[in-house]
């Protein structure tokens, strides 16, 4: 049933009295919540702005908790970058070609510590942040880099480095142990000396210096390089022939034999024998030992570098050499190792993309930074790579060509570590994170006063003022009482109670 | 003049008096009773051959003024309409929450994109892609809350209307009943002042309903029409019947037709034996019952496809991979050709191309319809301003589309069918009236993987993608009653990251939760005017998160005008009541003088009628 319209001035004057009382409670519930609404529709026409601010301030809050979370995982990056610089450093030290003081098991101080520093390394690159692996591009579930142990050593029928290694070390010298040469006599007044195939492996002849007189020389022409030396006649003594070398790992070596009268030979020396074909063969001799010297030991110590360069270079997709056989003293080529055959030391995400974009978090609108990293890039590789090379090699007490090559071998290290120009050093790296690291830091400082500013604006639209609220309720107690008063006043106000 | 003459002179005074304190004892009594007007007795001298011969007693007459009436009762029902519209407003704008608590819509919205930017930084967390999975579920529920809370809304008017037709039916009923007593008694002596103020009540009861216009004839009969001309009461009243559907769902509409209405409407059989819907435009403008319907199929409706046009905004844009052509030349003719395959109903494709006659850039958007009876479809159905819209009819599969597209774009263009649901076209090539821009598809998606970066994160009943099919019903109409989370999706949440699975996308991979996090926040779409922000020809434009904001100021301001207009209309009637209240109000002061008046008169007559018999006793006496 609906009120009729004509309604008594008396319900008039009380339903005035309700609606004050509506307001005073509005006000007493702006007073308790601090709000001066609890709808949007309360809010008033800048009500748009308050959502629209509270929005922003969502998603600074995400981006400041986006930024949050990077900052640990580069801060733990940090930490490992300045360990890894520090290992890298004393690599360095351990790499010390005139300190050879053996320990029981065939290496030197220098290389325990160094096979120490490489276990560090490992687990340095295995670094996580809450489960998060630092080191290993998108993968970042899985533990990026094998262990010591199964990278050196190799797992089951997995193949590791040192066994790589020898492989290699085996194409490298070839069956006769002269690097892959032959020293060949076609007629008795001549001597050749040829690669035995076109191939990666052993010594390439790159020069031939000729300074023995009476003799004719070809080459090196050819591929596989060929030189050949005619005994027309006599050399004269102190005359010398230089033959030049490039070894796999890109380094050159020279070999230099004097001619010497007959009597008075020795290494880096050949007889003048009787007739020119003597000569040819004590040249041939001499020449064959030079070769199987240099094979033991600059060969050696750089067929080693070249099996971590095949082992651990899997930068960008690549996947670890492996020698193409057996037999490996003739083999021909490098194949690519399968996860069966061989160890893969680094397990991690592998694409050809840059390591950095594997990680990215947005920091602000339109702002991202790229944060990651994978433990085979080129500075990281290039230590643990030196560090396994240099501390896998054993030596014998004793034996003057292995304490050369402990010397070559150290050497060439110690050089690959100190990051020649041209390789990505770990400082890149650093720098790289922590610029995004600085990026994150100012974004972060930036929504902070940003966040604050727009809260402050929130607080404007929709905080009651409670000052306001407070002398309006004043105001509005007063007009009651005062209402209350005439009202009763109103009602008292009749001629019933006068007659 | 005789003695007797004055006795009976005084003897009507005498009468006259107690029907005066009769009158004062039924004002005083009644003062408080609501409908209650204040009654008047007029008095006349009764003269006979000339002469006074005594008193009469007149007509009983209210005091009410007839303007303010008529105005209150038109002001009251607007009243009544702009309560409930107010009321109805607040309650949406309570049900999208209080700003900035836990559960409001934009702060679910948000959450869920901070959940989504939290995943793109960890994505190989299980932890972070559950969370992003329960904002989501919760965001969906709440949308499902809110759309079901506005369905029962219109559900509660539909009510209130079947509800109004009974009160209405009694109101009229009783309005005959009192209107024929009122003619039956025109001429009695003491007026008919205390019916009409019940047919008054009855009346005003009506008008709180719907605008009434009452006219008064001269027997003091009454007409009642509504404003909008339906005459619901001449003598006789007419006769409404609510005509019932259903339950009511986001599908059911108000239609004129009564074969496509699929809510209640009112029909009233008119005094003249005719029927109408009463609640068709026009008839009904104010009042209760207008606003019931207003709100049911017109501001609820409103509400509804705002909410719809959301949840479908966001099953989109995570749901949606682009197909951009690949460009073909074939001889001087150059064009694209575009992979259809993936083409789900209500997806589109679009051609751009430039005449070259004036430089102006033009393009066409295809749609797939597989309900051929929803064609031609109106140009309003993309939310682009800057498109001509073609429904293309797939009834009978997507062999016959090439005719459809030629047939559509003219003979500037060549479209061919190049096998395996890829469609060429090219220009005209050497006479260059035209150069294409550009064929690209938006094709939902329907896989969690191997099917492009987006993911058909949110979904439809039964497992279904959301691709805006226009067939049958929309499927927009009510999805935010519907949308969901892919049920896989949270069984398998690594699907948030996984995206191919030839060979696996790695855990650390954010491209795809980036996709997410930017369709959300970032990419800026446009909405069709359904929802009545933005229009037809100037479409609301923005990210999802903005169509948000937009959805929750509208209802906001909504909410707020409504309040003002019916504030304001109370205080309207406010001020009526009051004017009015001082021309019937029963004033005790008034009374009372009229009490000692009354008492002084009766008490003078009875010393009349003392006096006279004194001197008859003194008469008798002789």
């Amino acid at each position: 049933m609906v009120d009729p319209l004509v309604g008594s001035r008396s319900s008039l004057l009380v339903r005035d009295l309700g609606q004050m009382r509506d307001s005073l409670s509005d006000l007493q519930r702006q007073l308790s919540t601090g709000k001066t609404a609890d709808t949007y529709a309360g809010l008033g026409p800048e009500r748009s702005l308050s959502i629209a601010f509270r929005s922003d301030v969502s998603r600074l809050d995400s981006y400041q908790s986006s930024i949050t979370m990077v900052e640990l995982r580069l801060s733990i990056s940090d930490q490992v970058m300045t360990r890894m610089n520090d290992v890298a450093t004393e690599a360095r030290g351990a790499m010390d070609p005139n300190i050879y003081d053996l320990l029981s098991d065939g290496r030197t101080q220098g290389q325990a510590t160094a096979r120490n520093l490489l276990g560090e390394t490992l687990s340095l690159l295995n670094s996580e942040a809450g489960g998060r692996h630092l080191f290993a591009g998108e993968d970042v579930l899985n533990k990026p880099v094998e262990s010591l142990n199964a990278i050196m050593e190799g797992e089951g029928a997995r193949v590791g480095f040192t066994q790589h290694k020898a492989e290699r070390f085996l194409a490298d010298s070839g069956s006769s142990g002269t690097g892959r040469l032959d020293v060949t006599q076609p007629l008795t007044n001549q001597v050749q000396m040829s690669e035995d195939g076109s191939h990666p492996f052993g010594m390439k002849i790159s020069a031939l210096n000729n300074g023995l007189s009476n003799t004719t020389s070809t080459g090196p022409t050819g591929d596989p390089a060929t030189i050949g030396i005619d005994f027309a006649g006599q050399p004269t003594a102190g005359e010398t022939i230089k033959l030049s070398f490039d070894l796999p790992d890109g380094s050159v070596t020279d070999i230099v034999l004097t001619a010497a009268v007959a009597g008075q030979g020795g290494d880096g020396l050949f007889e003048i024998g009787a007739t020119p074909d003597d000569t040819a063969a004590n040249l041939s001799t001499a020449l064959t030992s030079a070769l199987q010297y240099v094979t033991d030991v600059e060969l050696q110590a750089a067929s080693a570098i070249s099996a971590g360069e095949d082992f651990f270079n899997t930068a960008n997709g690549a996947v670890p050499q492996r020698v193409d056989g057996p037999p490996f003293e003739s083999a021909i080529a490098l194949r690519d190792g399968t996860p069966e055959d061989t160890v893969f030391w680094y397990k991690g995400d592998n694409a050809a993309n840059s390591a950095r974009k594997t990680a990215t978090a947005r920091i602000d609108d339109g702002l991202s930074i790229s944060y990651g990293a994978r433990a085979n890039e080129e500075a990281f590789q290039v230590l643990v790579q030196n560090l396994a090379v240099f501390s896998s090699d054993t030596f014998v007490d004793g034996n003057e060509n292995d304490e050369a090559r402990y010397g070559e071998l150290a050497s060439k290290t110690v050089q690959n570590i100190s990051y020649p120009s041209g390789v990505q050093k770990l400082e890149q790296i650093a720098g790289e994170l922590g610029a995004a690291r600085s990026a994150a830091g100012n974004a972060d400082a930036r929504h902070t006063v940003k966040g604050g500013t727009l809260q402050t604006m929130i607080d404007g639209i929709e905080t009651a003022d409670l000052n306001e609220v407070s002398v309006n309720i004043l105001t509005l107690q007063t007009q009651m009482e005062a209402s209350y008063r005439a009202t009763s006043i109103l009602f008292d106000m009749s001629l019933v109670n006068y007659i | 003049m005789g003695l007797s003459s004055a006795l009976s002179m005084a003897l009507s005074g005498l009468n006259a008096n107690q029907r005066g304190l009769q009158l004062a004892a039924t004002n005083v009594a009644n003062a408080d009773t609501p409908g209650y007007t204040a009654k008047t007795q007029a008095q006349s001298v009764r003269v006979g051959d000339g002469r006074v011969i005594g008193l009469d007693a007149g007509v009983i007459q209210r005091s009410l003024d007839q303007a303010v009436q008529s105005q209150l009762r038109t002001e009251a029902g607007t009243a009544a309409y702009s309560d409930r519209v107010s009321s109805y407003q607040s309650r949406v704008d309570e049900l999208l929450g209080t700003p900035g608590s836990n559960n409001s819509l934009d702060t679910l919205f948000n959450n869920f994109t901070s959940a989504l930017e939290g995943l793109a930084t960890t994505p190989e967390s299980f932890l972070t892609r559950a969370e992003v999975l329960s904002n989501g579920r919760v965001l969906a529920s709440q949308l499902n809350g809110i759309s079901d809370d506005v369905q029962s809304m219109r559900q509660e008017n539909e009510d209130f209307l079947r509800f109004g037709v009974n009160e209405i039916n009694t109101a009229l009923q009783n309005i005959k009943r009192v209107n024929d007593q009122i003619l039956s008694e025109s001429h009695s002596a003491t007026g008919t002042a205390d019916l009409q103020d019940q047919r008054d009540i009855y009346i005003d009861e009506l008008s709180h309903y719907m605008d009434v216009r009452v006219t008064e004839d001269e027997q003091g009969g009454v007409r009642i029409a509504t404003n909008g001309g339906a005459v619901l009461f001449d003598r006789v009243p007419a006769n409404l019947s609510f005509d019932a559907r259903g339950t009511i769902t986001p599908q059911t509409e108000y239609s004129t037709n009564s074969d496509d209405r699929g809510v209640g409407t009112i029909n009233m059989t008119s005094v003249s034996g005719l029927q109408v819907d009463l609640l068709q435009p026009g008839l009904l403008r104010d009042g209760a019952l207008a606003a019931a319907r207003d709100l049911r199929d017109d501001v609820l409706v409103e509400v509804q496809a705002q909410l719809d046009q959301l949840a479908g905004a966001m099953a989109t844009a995570l749901g949606t991979r682009p197909e951009t052509g690949t460009a073909v030349t074939s001889g001087a003719a150059a064009g694209y050709d575009l992979d259809l395959s993936g083409l789900q109903p209500g997806n589109s494709f679009s051609l751009s191309f430039t005449s070259n006659s004036n430089g102006q850039t033009q393009t066409v958007s295809f749609i797939r319809v597989d309900d051929s009876s929803k064609l031609p479809l109106e140009d309003g159905v993309t939310g682009r301003s800057d498109d001509r819209v073609v429904g293309l009819d797939y009834s009978a599969g997507a062999a016959p589309i090439t005719t459809q597209i030629q047939s559509a774009l003219g003979v500037s263009f060549s479209v061919f069918d190049q096998g395996g649901d890829v469609i060429r076209v090219l220009d005209d090539g050497a006479s260059n009236a035209v150069t294409v821009n550009s064929f690209d598809a938006s094709v939902s998606t329907t896989s969690l993987t191997d099917d492009g970066v987006a993911l058909p994160f949110f979904i439809d009943v039964g497992g279904k993608a959301f691709s805006n099919s226009l067939d049958d019903i929309p499927q927009v109409k009510g999805f935010a009653g519907r949308i969901s989370v892919n049920e896989n999706l949270i069984e398998d949440n690594s699907r948030l990251v996984v995206y191919e699975t030839s060979p696996d996308t790695l855990d650390g991979d954010s491209t795809r939760p980036e996709f997410l996090f930017e369709a959300l926040t970032q990419a800026v779409g446009s909405y069709t005017a359904q929802g009545g922000i933005g229009t037809t020809s100037a479409p609301f434009t923005g990210t999802v998160s903005s169509f948000v904001s937009q959805i929750i100021s509208v209802r906001g301001a909504a909410a707020q005008d409504a309040q003002r207009t019916a504030d304001s209309q109370r205080s309207v009637v406010e001020v009526l009541e009051n004017r009015f209240a001082e021309s019937t109000e029963v004033s005790i002061d008034e009374e009372m003088a009229r009490l000692v008046e009354l008492q002084t008169a009766y008490a003078a007559n009875a010393r009349v009628m003392q006096v006279v018999q004194e001197m008859l006793n003194t008469v008798l006496q002789i």
